[in-house]
């Protein structure tokens, strides 16, 4: 009986702590997460009352009025929708580019090549200096110093990259995917760097050539990483700002306006009122609806092309 | 691995690696001259080195930095040094917490893996970080509002204190890892189980601690959006910067002057960086394992 007695005390007292250490963490997540998520889809069925009500439901006649807006914005700011194909070609550039380049920078790196150690830490400067100092700089450097060089060099005036409507997107674009290769590229590294000795070295004996060994043996070996990363990148598909906010505060054209910008700008920007924030807090919601099939969609699409599953 | 070294395929990725390393040093460098050029040597010469290094800019941009902040129905200015308070203040709570709260959850979910809600944590990790949430912002300040933790310190560093994500998976890992010999022959020896925890086991993984802390550090530092909404009284100084590339009604609203602004937020990191680069670039790594 006693050293049952003891160990019912002593996981007792493991008990306490468990929940102690938890308490907090949950309590946050409760409130934070969960909370925040079923206050913002609470506050898409609602209205601020300026007669110091403050938020308050807008009634079954008007349930969806906050959604009933957000398509009719959609329908009738044409700027929306070509917020929605930008974010797509950001998205799909992104990808399509940021990832081929990111997994070959891996290799590269992965194989200790030369140079590679500084290549490595030049990739992941843009992870350590802030985004909008880099703009900044981008900024004047694209706007005085490019048209400047072009002059010298051929002797052609042209305007900065930024004021030149033709170029203003591609230059902004380029920038999000030149800044992005950081992270990633640290990351498949490292994934790639697990891969066994032994594996490529008898696939060297067997005359495997260094394209071929980084199509065949390292990409899929490294699938489950790729994978993750695609999931996640399909996850922020509505979330990326394309550095909007950071080039042009309140004030980007809208021509180049992603979903990520529209949101953020409406919330932040000077003018917005407590009044806006249902119909932000719908707009956001109808996005998360469409972006969650979307990733699952992905996820399950990566999981059939990881080789390493099944 | 010498063929390897010289295959096309790595001369090619040499190349571009090349170009890239030139596309991302030249203006940083540009930068740099620009910054101690004064405005009309910027205006006739704006890609040359400088005619006389003015180093000058650099305290004229700490004494004229200066946001307008919204303190109650007064409408005060805080200068470079307040920023600087402010950013120290925020990026050390946040950092804290955020690096805190996802280590003390891994530790209990990995030491008492039987229990339920350790595997209902560990899940709840998993799926948020494949759901995507998409602006939740109103929600989120409402919240704070009705806590009372709307533009307080306090309020910014309890709302980063989440255990989600990827370093939750990066500390579950290394607790896992870690034998449980210390900790049972401590607790044979009648140490406590917050005492096990603090004295023994978050010491052993102090190495991932604080390559969290120095990543979540520099993400805080360059942040600006989130206190520009959650802290809007507290300005820090990436938002200062984010203010004055967007005002040109100051003493500091040249290019020269701007780059040496960027420069003075670039500094900290940069020292950062220098010191810690190989545990901001090693261990970050980690979180490439898929969870």
């Amino acid at each position: 009986m006693k050293p049952n007695k003891k160990r019912k005390k002593m996981g007792r007292g493991k008990t306490i702590f468990y929940w102690s250490i938890l308490a907090f963490p949950l309590l946050q997540f409760i409130i934070f997460y969960v909370g925040v998520n079923l206050n913002s889809f609470a506050l898409a069925f609602q209205k601020f009352d300026y007669s110091g009500n403050g938020y308050t439901f807008v009634g079954f006649e008007n349930l969806f009025q906050n959604f009933l807006d957000v398509f009719k914005e959609f329908q009738e700011a044409k700027y929306l929708q070509t917020a929605v194909w930008n974010s797509v070609l950001v998205f799909i550039l992104g990808l399509v580019i940021g990832l081929s380049l990111g997994l070959l920078f891996s290799y590269y790196i992965y194989k200790k090549c030369a140079l590679s150690k500084f290549y490595k830490t030049i990739l992941f400067l843009p992870y350590i200096i802030s985004s909008i100092t880099l703009v900044i700089i981008y900024k004047y450097f694209v706007e005085q110093a490019v048209p400047e060089v072009v002059l010298k060099l051929f002797n052609i005036e042209m305007d900065g990259l930024l004021s030149n409507q033709n170029t203003e997107f591609g230059a902004i674009l380029f920038f999000t995917i030149w800044t992005g290769f950081g992270v990633q590229t640290l990351i498949y590294s490292s994934s790639m760097s697990g891969i066994s000795n032994e594996i490529v070295e008898a696939a060297k004996m067997d005359g495997i050539t260094p394209l071929k060994e980084f199509l065949f043996i390292d990409i899929p070996i490294i699938a489950p990483t790729i994978s993750v990363f695609v999931v996640s990148s399909v996850a922020t598909l509505f979330v990326n700002q394309m550095n909007l906010f950071n080039f042009y505060g309140a004030e980007a054209p809208y021509g180049i306006y992603t979903i990520g910008y529209y949101i953020y700008r409406g919330v932040s920007a000077a003018g917005t009122t407590l009044s806006d924030y249902p119909y932000y807090a719908a707009f956001g919601l109808v996005m998360t609806m469409i972006t969650i099939p979307i990733t699952l969609i992905v996820r399950k699409v990566m999981n059939k092309l990881d080789p390493n599953e099944g | 691995m010498k063929k390897n070294k010289i295959s096309i395929l790595n001369i090619l990725l040499f190349a571009i690696l090349a170009i890239y390393s030139i596309s991302m040093i030249f203006p940083m460098f540009w930068a740099l001259i620009t910054s101690v050029k004064e405005q009309y040597d910027f205006l006739d010469n704006v890609l040359g080195l400088p005619v006389k290094v003015i180093t000058e800019n650099f305290a004229t941009v700490i004494k004229y930095f200066e946001v307008p902040a919204q303190q109650g129905d007064v409408q005060v200015f805080h200068g470079f040094w307040q920023m600087f308070l402010n950013t120290i203040l925020y990026v050390g709570g946040c950092s804290l917490t955020a690096t805190l709260i996802p280590c003390i959850t891994a530790y209990a979910t990995a030491k008492f893996p039987q229990k339920k809600m350790s595997s209902i944590i560990y899940g709840i990790v998993i799926v948020t970080m494949m759901i995507p949430i998409v602006g939740s912002y109103p929600a989120e300040i409402d919240m704070l509002q009705k806590l009372g933790l709307y533009n307080t310190l306090v309020g910014t560093w309890i709302q980063k204190a989440n255990f989600l994500g990827m370093y939750f998976l990066v500390f579950h890992a290394a607790f896992k890892a870690l034998a449980k010999d210390y900790s049972e022959a401590a607790e044979i020896d009648g140490a406590s189980e917050f005492t096990v925890m603090t004295r023994i086991m978050l010491p052993l993984v102090r190495n991932a601690f604080f390559t969290v802390f120095l990543v979540k550090f520099v993400e805080f530092w360059n942040d600006y959006q989130m206190p520009l909404l959650y802290l809007p009284s507290r300005p820090t100084l990436s938002f200062g910067l984010y203010y004055i590339s967007n005002n040109t009604a100051n003493m500091i609203s040249t290019v020269p002057m701007r780059m040496a602004g960027c420069i003075i937020i670039l500094i900290p990191i940069v020292v950062i960086f220098t010191i810690f680069s190989d545990k901001l670039m090693g261990n970050i790594t980690l979180g490439g394992v898929k969870g």
